[in-house]
């Protein structure tokens, strides 16, 4: 597994970010994470089942404004409400490491 | 598998049945039809509103379930597809090919469970375009089960599907899950029911007299590591760069691109169904039928009874049951029917419903509702009895009461839409936008207002996006084909059974009555002439029959307008108070009707007043 270090170069947008450990409400389009625990029972059950729960590398495809976040993990795309998102504890993982 | 077998026989399912498992939109149903031909029959599953497909394949039944991401009890759909499952001889349990990281989770649970299953690895022509390489041969020896390729849509793969079904055998389970289930197994007496006890279903356990486990967990967390090396054998994916589709995706999602791209499928909806289908094909076979049909039957019938006596009047009168059923029926419901349900299975086939839900679920985040229930709501704009049905996909009670009431008090059908967007031709522009502002005002109101007093808690939206495409027109036509079957099957009795009340009336004298005792709410409140009565007493046997009743009256512009706001907010028609009774109990039902007919009418009367003030006609 690749270990988190501080983001070295990232566009001034997005610079505020930079978590190692952080939940998926702070997800920006163009992060990938790990997941590392999903605090709610009924969504664990199916993140298991889409494959996103912990351990799972995941990619933000996008941070639709006020609403839900958008991810991928190899083909399956999935939408989480903004609230449930704030649940997922994620570690980012900085590409290019 | 004896704790099923009333389910089984209720059903007229037979010992030895074939079960169709799969998720959601992967070709199931197809498959499906493609395996038993034409014949097919459509039962409520028993205790549940979830409709079940049954059809034959030679000597065997073959029992279609509805799609699902594994066997459990999160919801209704799961409960019943366990069921069947459950009483299953032999399972075909399709794939997408495409999406086997997630497909391939259900496919684990059932080779745990033991039961002699075959895999369709459906889609197979999209994943080649999709870049994705699936290894048939390795998949099938991992997995231990006859895996096919199949094309269901052009039919491609049906016949060697067919054949592999004689050759179903339980798939290679978790190893060291196997030591856990022998054991349970000797109290369950089934390896199927001892897994689904031992993840903690709580209905099996009890059925069984046993605990539930707590080990979900643990075997879920171990199956999706199975899942992952499965995938990371068989499938070999060509990484691509952002399409299109990946653009158009998150253009869909997003309110600056997504509110205009919605706002042009609801014009085009509107284009569609209010203009062409209910101004010129409705006026074209309502014209039929009214020229060509009554006339006929009135003809025929005259020689039988006398023209003005009650069995004619039932028959054949205003309102009866061998003319203006049919005329309605054929004339009206079906070609509206038709059409809606044809664009919303192009909706559904293309993916672009599950993205109109991530748009709206800021939106619906304050209405008490997650994105899930825009699902339910364009429903509700075919037709609320639909909607009332499918706000089971919702997480909460608390969520499927909302969506309910909303869509019962603010959500006008097609059917009347399209009797709305005729009476809309008549008025002036500024008075119809009057009329959306209307109700989009009291749709937001009263959603914030049950948001607040609802007790409970409404769930998060965690909703699948499947990956858009095209849709299919094979698909999308075999789709709305069936459920525009179903559907008129269903409401034919409900309108008959309306028919007959309103001739009763009628014939009694009791509409007279009613015109007389409510005039002072029609023509002293409302502002409307007395026969607006019978425009309201229709609406409940039908939402558009009320609206068509004020066609024939003659009504200022102001008069419409508060016709259209009342007769939208009136009860909802007789099949949806059904509907409503039997999912949401009788409580709910007396509130509801007492609401939104206390509400239309106040509002109906507020709008009057406020047009009167204004020093409209």
């Amino acid at each position: 597994m690749m270990k988190p270090v501080e983001q070295p170069e990232l566009p001034v947008a997005e610079a505020p970010v930079v978590c190692a450990t952080c939940t998926l409400a702070d997800a920006r389009a163009g992060q990938r994470f790990v997941v590392t625990g999903v605090g709610d029972a009924g969504a664990r059950v199916t993140a298991l089942r889409f494959g996103m729960a912990e351990g799972a590398c995941i990619h933000c495809t996008a941070r639709i404004p006020a609403g839900p976040i958008v991810l991928r993990s190899g083909r399956q795309e999935i939408a989480v409400g903004r609230e449930l998102a704030k649940l997922i504890d994620v570690r980012r993982v900085i590409e290019g490491t | 598998m004896a704790h099923c077998a009333p389910a089984f026989d209720a059903l007229g399912i037979r010992e030895g049945a074939v079960v169709l498992v799969g998720n959601p939109n992967v070709g199931k149903s197809v498959v499906f039809g493609a395996l038993t031909g034409t014949y097919v029959d459509v039962s409520n599953f028993p205790g549940t509103t979830v409709e079940i497909t049954k059809g034959r394949m030679g000597d065997v039944d073959v029992v279609d379930t509805p799609g699902i991401y594994g066997v459990s009890s999160f919801n209704e759909e799961e409960t019943v597809a366990r069921d069947v499952v459950l009483g299953a001889a032999r399972i075909v349990n399709v794939v997408d090919a495409v999406h086997l990281e997630r497909d391939l989770f259900l496919t684990l649970q059932l080779a745990d469970m033991g039961i002699p299953m075959v895999v369709a690895l459906n889609m197979a022509d999209e994943a080649r375009r999709e870049g994705v390489a699936v290894d048939r041969d390795l998949l099938e020896d991992l997995l231990g089960v006859p895996v096919v390729e199949t094309v269901a849509v052009k039919g491609e793969g049906i016949g060697g599907l067919k054949v592999a079904i004689d050759h179903a055998r339980p798939g290679h389970a978790d190893p060291e899950l196997l030591d856990v289930l022998c054991e349970a197994t000797l109290q369950t007496g089934s390896r199927a029911e001892a897994l689904l006890v031992l993840e903690g279903d709580e209905v099996v356990a009890e059925r069984n007299g046993v605990a539930p486990g707590g080990m979900r967990d643990e075997i879920y967390t171990r199956r999706r590591v199975r899942v992952n090396d499965l995938v990371g054998h068989v499938v070999r994916a060509e990484t691509r760069g952002a399409s299109l589709k990946a653009k158009l995706s998150v253009w869909m999602m997003r309110p600056l691109t997504g509110i205009p791209m919605l706002a042009v499928l609801l014009f085009v909806m509107y284009e569609v169904l209010g203009v062409l289908i209910a101004g010129k094909v409705v006026g074209f076979t309502e014209g039929f039928m009214n020229s060509y049909w009554v006339p006929l039957v009135r003809g025929v019938l005259a020689h039988l009874a006398a023209p003005g006596s009650t069995v004619y009047t039932f028959l054949a009168g205003e309102f009866g049951v061998l003319t203006m059923t049919p005329t309605y029926l054929i004339g009206v419901i079906l070609p509206l029917v038709t059409g809606f349900y044809l664009l919303l299975s192009l909706l559904e086939d293309s993916g672009y419903l599950p993205r109109i839900a991530a748009l709206a679920d800021r939106a619906l985040t304050s209405l008490g509702l997650n994105g899930r229930a825009v699902i339910p709501l364009i429903l509700g704009l075919g037709c609320v009895t639909m909607g009332t049905l499918t706000t089971r996909i919702l997480g909460s009670k608390r969520e499927r009461f909302i969506a309910t009431a909303l869509m019962a008090i603010a959500v006008p059908c097609s059917a009347q839409i399209a009797v709305i967007a005729a009476l809309m031709t008549r008025v002036a522009w500024y008075d119809s936008l009057a009329y959306f502002a209307i109700l989009i005002a009291i749709f937001v109101s009263v959603g914030t207002v049950l948001a607040r007093i609802t007790p409970g808690e409404s769930t998060a939206l965690l909703i699948d996006l499947p990956t858009l495409r095209l849709p299919r027109p094979g698909n999308v036509v075999r789709k709305s084909g069936l459920k525009v079957w179903n559907f008129m099957g269903e409401v034919a009795g409900f309108f008959l059974v309306g028919a007959l009340l309103i001739s009763t009336l009628q014939v009694t004298g009791a509409l007279d009555w009613i015109q007389v005792v409510a005039r002072p709410l029609t023509v002293g409140w409302l502002r409307l002439p007395p026969q607006a009565a019978t425009a309201f007493v229709m609406g409940f046997v039908r939402r558009d029959f009320g609206a068509a009743g004020f066609f024939t009256m003659h009504l200022t512009d102001s008069q419409l307008l508060v016709a259209m706001v009342t007769i939208t907010l009136f009860v909802p028609c007789i099949a949806s108070v059904m509907v409503i009774l039997k999912e949401r109990g009788w409580r709910y039902l007396v509130g509801l009707v007492f609401g939104s007919v206390g509400l239309a009418f106040l509002l109906g009367g507020i709008v009057a007043r406020v047009i009167a003030l204004l020093g409209g006609a």
